[in-house]
């Protein structure tokens, strides 16, 4: 079953550089993108824009930038553990900050891991492809159930 | 015996004529009452001068426990001289009741004798041992002296007291004294035995002779013979009167008897003529005596006889007392009392007799007049006396005790100037001695300048003739014998002796003094100039002192609160404050606090104050003294120079989240650049020509070289954000380790560690990491063209304070370009000789700041460079 990425990025360069990288590493999953904290949170509880959408679907990862316009990163990644239906789901922290208080403070909200954006493709391509190894392949996890039609009375 | 007193006399005397003789005649009643403090003063019969000079000298000292002696003493005379009136009328019992009291009032056996034979034969009549309860049948001693035999005896009865005149039987061993007395063969002891003659108006009546029998017995002191005199001194008056009251009983005439008629209606007067205290004579509106009792013609000197056959009172009268006795004689006629007055009589022998005299008419039918007369000569000679006895003080022993006891250098002068005493203090003082200085003049004694014409001249005291300086206090200047001057005060009294008036003088050198009051004044000036509020506190809080400084600070005038409490100036929880100074400085501490305090106009001043303990002469805590401080203004100023300091802090603090953020967000676009142009030279390289490809390679480059320093700045910038924790951190060890890890991260690297052991100090231990990486970083880097690199650490004392440096042989640096060592992106060497990033001394230089220390560096080209830093304790106030 092809999973879902949740790419959580605002600037289109990096955008783009991560979605060439997961090209490149060739990844099974479906990649969507939204450019703030707000749309992230609209998509995973099928609000706004995302109205209609299956919740029980969750993503198979968020790759989750902390620089982010209107709802920052680290809030985002508190409303997804602070939710039943989302606080299992795979957040990984993908920032270009090293700041130490960043990265203790998404630790301390639950995230599963923090990447730095590195500097040069080939670099950050190898990350991402190790990321997505990871976390879509080696990983074990309950598969998600989709409840069948028939079994609803 | 003052006029005061008279004058007092007269005015109780006056309160009530008919009064009056009752009152003068129970004699021993108003001693009793003087004695009690009841009333002021008593007139005595004219005879009584021991006595008269006994209540003299009460009145006139003031010393209690000698009063009450003497009040005691009055007492006792008091009695007995009641108890010897009461007997005037039988004559045995009288010579009884005087042995007895004699006896018992000087613990001694007593043996009353009286002449005789008309004089010529000592008889004893009564007697009383010492220590009998009851007499039982007392038997008069079997004495009897032929007065010319015995020398002793003629001299007691001459009037002079005897003590222990010869053993002489039989008065001395008294064989025939009452049942008790004591044996006398034991009798050694001396002073046990004493005769006091008996006398009356001039007349010798006999002796009183007493004796201290027994092997304890004790010699009779001043006081018991002082006593025992009085005392005889009564019983001669008791003897005396009874005697005439026995004589006068068988001789009386018809005119006496009316006389008695005319004096017996009133039982008081007639008692008072009976005890012939009191002179009483009837006379007509002429002056004309019609009668007269025997005390007035004791008085007068006139018989009888010779008063009735028509000596007026008048012609008795001298003449400057003429006008006196003609107002009095006018004011009886008009109101029938004349009051009581002071006159003279002429006596028949031509001599004056100075009495007291109140006369009030006898009935209405008559023109006649009584006057009751007291003779006060005795009395008059007693002031003299009195005054006398002072003037002889001058020169008894007593005095001289007290000159060489007194703290002062005495020096007394008589009226001609010459010194005639002076004590051991005045020729310390002085430098004078005692022979030397007598005789001489008194100007001897002061400078030469201010002989004469300074009126502050101790000379012109001494011999101003109307100067009267008793009690003055002088400020004077003194000069010794070696001729040096010094400040003296002198305390001057005048006293009037037989040879004239002398001054005395108590010095006292007051060097010590005057220059305590010069220190006083200097320090007064200076507490009163000084801008400091200066306040005295008593240990109740009240305010003793404060100056204008207090004035000006606080709004308060001196007047206003100097006696207030403190408190009474504070809101309540700074009157806290108060009580809290206190107690520290009674453990001797001086406080430094700084408070406010409310103005008088309800401003608050920011004050600082010094609290210092304050003692008293004795060396007791006994207050504080504060000093003020208005440190409103410097207050202000701390708080611009905070505010500036949090404005610059402000100020850094945004500049590094700028710094911060400008690096971040230049870091995606960079990624990008760099991104894209790898993406490029990977993608489609064979489609670029070499030099396409080299300047794409130098798109990369120059992109990584900016990412590197973009990530020196962010790492630059946290520490300035971050906050510094601090604990001890072995710093030997650190560099130790640290050194190791560097090295080892480039293989074939060496370099020789010189590394002191045991080096802490207490500092960010996330911050001494990035410190001592950068800075032996530096050093590997500036050694690594070096064959033998050579890298230090250790510490020195540099101006007390421990320095640390890590020191390396490497290119070091032009001490000329110092300054920009510690400038971030600033290099000395250019990039392609020693690789690095421009940031490592400026984050070193952050780190060491941020722990409130210095840092700074020496170099030699070519010959190493050391770096120095030091870490303090405690950041002292760079950061809050």
């Amino acid at each position: 079953m092809m999973g879902t990425i949740l790419l959580v990025e605002d600037n289109a360069l990096d955008e783009e550089l991560t979605l060439r990288a997961l090209t490149k590493c060739a990844v099974p999953a479906e990649v969507v993108v939204v450019r703030d904290g707000a749309s992230a949170l609209d998509y995973l509880f099928a609000t706004g824009v995302y109205v209609g959408r299956d919740t029980s679907q969750l993503p198979t990862m968020v790759l989750l930038d902390l620089n982010l316009p209107r709802l920052g990163g680290l809030e985002v990644l508190e409303r997804i553990r602070n939710d039943e239906r989302t606080k299992r789901v795979t957040v990984v922290v993908l920032t270009s900050s090293t700041e130490d208080h960043d990265i203790l403070q998404a630790n301390a909200l639950g995230s599963n891991a923090y990447v730095r954006k590195l500097m040069g493709f080939a670099a950050f391509a190898d990350a991402i492809r190790v990321l997505t190894v990871f976390w879509l392949t080696l990983n074990e996890r309950i598969p998600v159930r989709k409840p069948s039609p028939t079994l609803r009375p | 015996v003052t006029e005061l007193d008279l004058q007092r006399e007269n005015a109780w005397l006056r309160s009530s004529n008919t009064e009056l003789a009752g009152r003068l005649g129970d004699a021993t009643q108003a001693l009793d009452a003087l004695s009690r403090g009841e009333v002021d003063a008593v007139i005595f019969e004219a005879s009584t001068t021991p006595l008269l000079l006994r209540a003299a000298q009460l009145e006139a000292r003031r010393e209690s426990a000698e009063r009450l002696r003497m009040s005691q003493q009055l007492r006792v005379i008091a009695e007995a001289s009641r108890e010897f009136s009461s007997a005037t009328g039988d004559y045995p019992r009288l010579l009884d009741a005087i042995a007895r009291r004699l006896s018992e009032e000087t613990r001694a056996t007593c043996a009353v004798c009286l002449l005789s034979d008309n004089g010529q034969t000592l008889e004893g009549v009564a007697g009383h041992s010492a220590g009998a309860q009851s007499p039982g049948e007392p038997r008069p001693p079997a004495i009897r002296y032929t007065v010319a035999d015995h020398a002793e005896v003629q001299a007691t009865l001459d009037g002079t007291m005897l003590v222990d005149p010869p053993l002489d039987p039989p008065l001395a061993r008294e064989p025939t004294l009452p049942v008790g007395s004591a044996a006398t063969d034991e009798i050694t002891a001396e002073r046990c035995r004493l005769w006091l003659p008996l006398r009356l108006r001039g007349q010798s009546l006999g002796l009183l002779a007493l004796l201290r029998a027994g092997p304890n017995a004790q010699p009779f002191d001043d006081q018991d013979r002082e006593l025992a005199q009085i005392l005889a001194d009564h019983a001669a008056l008791a003897i005396g009167n009874a005697s005439s009251y026995a004589t006068e009983r068988t001789t009386r005439t018809a005119a006496e008897k009316a006389a008695k008629a005319l004096v017996a209606a009133e039982s008081r007067l007639s008692r008072l003529s009976e005890s012939g205290l009191v002179g009483i004579v009837v006379v007509d509106d002429r002056g004309r005596v019609d009668e007269a009792n025997d005390a007035f013609l004791a008085m007068v000197g006139y018989s009888r006889d010779e008063l009735l056959a028509g000596v007026s009172l008048i012609d008795m009268t001298p003449p400057e007392w003429q006008d006196g006795t003609t107002k009095a004689l006018e004011q009886l006629a008009a109101v029938g009392v004349a009051a009581v007055r002071e006159k003279q009589y002429t006596r028949k022998d031509g001599t004056r007799v100075s009495v007291l005299i109140g006369s009030s008419t006898l009935d209405a039918e008559t023109t006649k007049s009584i006057s009751f007369v007291v003779d006060i000569t005795e009395r008059k000679l007693a002031q003299a006396v009195i005054a006398q006895l002072r003037d002889d003080h001058v020169a008894n022993a007593t005095f001289r005790g007290l000159l060489e006891s007194a703290p002062d250098a005495m020096v007394a002068v008589a009226g001609n100037g010459a010194i005639v005493l002076v004590n051991g203090q005045f020729e310390n003082l002085f430098g004078y001695g005692r022979d030397e200085i007598i005789g001489r003049p008194i100007e001897i004694l002061m400078p030469d300048r201010s002989r004469g014409a300074d009126p502050a001249n101790l000379a012109l005291y001494v011999r101003g003739p109307d100067i009267r300086p008793t009690g003055q206090r002088l400020e004077l200047c003194g000069r010794r014998k070696d001729g040096t001057e010094f400040p003296i005060e002198v305390s001057l009294s005048s006293v009037e002796t037989s040879t004239g008036r002398l001054v005395s003088s108590a010095i006292r050198d007051i060097s010590d003094r005057k220059a305590a009051e010069e220190r006083q004044a200097r320090l007064a000036a200076i507490v009163d100039a000084s801008d400091d509020a200066i306040i005295g506190k008593a240990l109740d809080g009240r305010i003793t002192s404060w100056n204008r400084g207090a004035e000006l600070m606080f709004g308060f005038p001196a007047n206003e609160v100097v006696g207030t409490l403190i408190s009474s100036l504070l809101p309540s929880e700074r009157a806290r404050e108060e009580a809290g100074y206190l107690e520290v400085a009674a453990r001797g501490a001086v406080q430094h606090v700084e408070t406010t305090r409310p103005t008088k106009d309800g401003r608050a001043v920011d004050v600082s104050l010094t609290i210092s303990p304050v003692h008293d002469a004795r060396g007791r805590f006994a207050g504080i003294a504060v000093v003020a401080r208005d440190v409103t203004e410097k207050k202000r100023r701390e708080l611009v120079t905070v505010d500036a300091l949090d404005a610059a802090m402000a100020a850094n603090r945004e500049l590094e989240t700028f710094s911060y953020s400008v690096a971040h967000d230049l870091r995606s676009p960079l990624r990008g650049i760099n991104a894209f142009a790898e993406l490029l030279i990977g993608t489609y390289r064979d489609q670029l020509d070499a030099e396409g490809q080299d300047w794409l390679q130098r798109i990369l480059a120059s992109a990584t070289r900016m990412g590197m320093l973009i990530e020196a700045l962010l790492s630059l910038s946290r520490v300035a954000r971050n906050e510094v924790t601090r604990e001890a951190v072995d710093l030997s060890a650190l560099v130790r380790a640290t050194a190791a890890r560097l090295l080892a991260a480039e293989p074939g690297r060496t370099a020789e560690l010189v590394i002191e052991d045991h080096l802490w100090a207490t500092l960010d231990p996330g911050l001494a990491l990035a410190l001592v990486e950068n800075l032996l970083s530096n050093a590997l880097k500036f050694t690594s063209k070096r064959a033998a690199p050579r890298i230090e650490f250790g510490a020195v004392q540099r101006a007390g304070v421990r320095t640390f440096f890590v020191r390396d042989n490497g290119a070091g640096f032009d001490m000329a370009f110092a300054s920009k060592l510690f400038v971030p992106f600033q290099r000395l060497h250019v990039a392609e000789e020693f690789a690095g990033r421009g940031i490592g001394l400026a984050t070193v230089q952050r780190i060491v700041h941020r722990h409130g220390g210095k840092i700074w560096g020496e170099g030699i080209v070519e010959g190493g460079s050391t770096f120095y830093f030091t870490l303090p304790l405690r950041p002292d106030g760079v950061l809050r």
